[in-house]
């Protein structure tokens, strides 16, 4: 009767199956909305803001007693003006800090690609020790995290190249894709990437599922392959030194850079590709989909002046 | 329209399917309309679900009054995978659209 009302007159029998059909999942998205985002939604309305008005009012333009909601945090609430200017003196500070944030964030990134136009050999992957060095001062200068080429007296067998889509490596034994993953989201995104049959070069993250903390979690979701057995010297005892290292990873392309933790040897040199990376670490530099045709630069992190978060930088 | 449909999906592809549809205009108009909230409601379901606790709040607040390519950007810097997460979501509404769609395209 509400979808006969809103038309003024009789509605076909397709169109009352499909509107029936869709405000049913309209309100599933509501309930959905509600159960997972209860704190924002408390929030709000200790701002001032109506949750329940916003959750409803868009019932007014669409069909009636399909439970609009949602949209009009973008829409709907630019209409009404008492609540925007409400919202607006409240979070002016806020908001002018955060577009602050971003814009210096934004301007890193072109920073980097503005140094990398001038700096990065076009056709070959080798740098010289003059570029790494030079690399690293204005890499660390750009994004305040101190990077380096050569840590401790050790270094990589390069610093440039293409980087491999990686499966994940299992973080204890017994690991496995029902268990991996922290959400169903994450398992729907990144599930098809697969689990490793063996653990990575360095070993497991944990000794067992009961043991698996944050910090590994974190390890195995950002990690890093490289090519350890090209490193001239490489040996059991530097392989300790190479476990788990924190390196950053930059795609040359656009700027993105994220810090993972060397966590398994290769790909083998027949590839082509110098480096390897979780489907989570490849995500963020936007290799996860698409083209992996964008070299990347990888330094070590130099922790010394204090530690520095894995994940996207 | 929802600005994150407009910026996100453009136009969705389910609109082509409804204007298939042996509906009048008020009819498809309607579905159009309501199909765009359901893009809407999922996208934000899924982004809000990425978010930190504090950073859904600040997230709503930039999209109240931040100005469209603040919020858009501060997504992108808290969601590193923003494009995966997207696609995700409209893939996945749109799953379940032509399911019903199917469904309905059986009655006469």
């Amino acid at each position: 009767m509400k979808i006969e009302r809103f038309l003024g007159k009789t509605k076909s029998p397709k169109f009352a199956a499909l509107s029936e059909k869709f405000e049913q999942r309209s309100k599933d998205l509501i309930a959905e909305f509600e159960e997972k985002h209860k704190d924002a939604l408390e929030y709000l309305e200790k701002k001032g803001i109506d949750a329940d008005k916003i959750l409803h009012q868009g019932s007014r333009k669409a069909v009636a007693g399909l439970a609009a909601a949602i949209v009009l945090l973008s829409s709907g609430i630019s209409q009404d003006k008492d609540l925007n200017q409400q919202v607006s003196v409240d979070n002016s500070l806020a908001v002018n800090q955060i577009v602050g944030e971003i814009t210096s964030k934004q301007d890193k990134s072109q920073a980097l690609l503005k140094i990398f136009s001038t700096t990065l050999p076009k056709n070959v992957n080798h740098l010289s020790y003059e570029n790494e060095t030079n690399l690293s001062l204005k890499v660390s200068q750009t994004l305040g995290v101190k990077v380096t080429t050569e840590l401790e007296g050790n270094r990589l067998n390069t610093n440039y190249g293409k980087i491999g889509l990686e499966q994940h490596l299992p973080r204890y034994p017994g690991d496995n894709m029902q268990e991996h993953f922290e959400s169903g989201i994450a398992s729907s995104l990144y599930g098809k990437s697969g689990l490793t049959r063996n653990r990575g070069a360095f070993g497991y993250f944990t000794n067992s599922k009961y043991n698996l903390t944050k910090e590994a979690i974190e390890k195995e979701k950002y990690y890093a392959v490289v090519q350890t057995f090209d490193i001239p010297g490489y040996n059991s005892k530097k392989a300790q030194w190479y476990k788990h290292r924190k390196v950053l990873i930059i795609n040359t392309e656009n700027g993105r850079s994220v810090v993972g933790a060397i966590a398994d040897s290769g790909p083998a040199k027949w590839t082509g590709k110098s480096f390897g990376g979780s489907p989570e670490l490849m995500d963020h530099l936007q290799m996860y989909r698409g083209s992996r045709k964008a070299k990347v630069l990888v330094f070590f992190i130099d922790e010394s002046n204090g530690e520095v978060k894995l994940g996207p930088l | 329209m929802s600005i994150l449909v407009r910026h996100f999906v453009k136009k969705p592809k389910i609109y082509l399917e409804i204007e298939k549809l042996d509906l009048d205009v008020a009819e498809k108009n309607n579905l159009t309309e309501t199909v765009t909230l359901l893009y809407h409601q999922n996208l934000l379901n899924k982004l809000l679900e990425y978010l930190e606790e504090t950073d859904k709040k600040i997230f709503l607040e930039l999209l109240i009054v931040g100005g469209e390519s603040n919020y858009l950007e501060f997504l992108r810097q808290k969601i590193h995978n923003l494009e995966t997460i997207v696609e995700y979501a409209v893939s996945e509404i749109e799953d379940k659209l032509y399911e019903d769609l199917k469904l309905v395209g059986k009655i006469n």
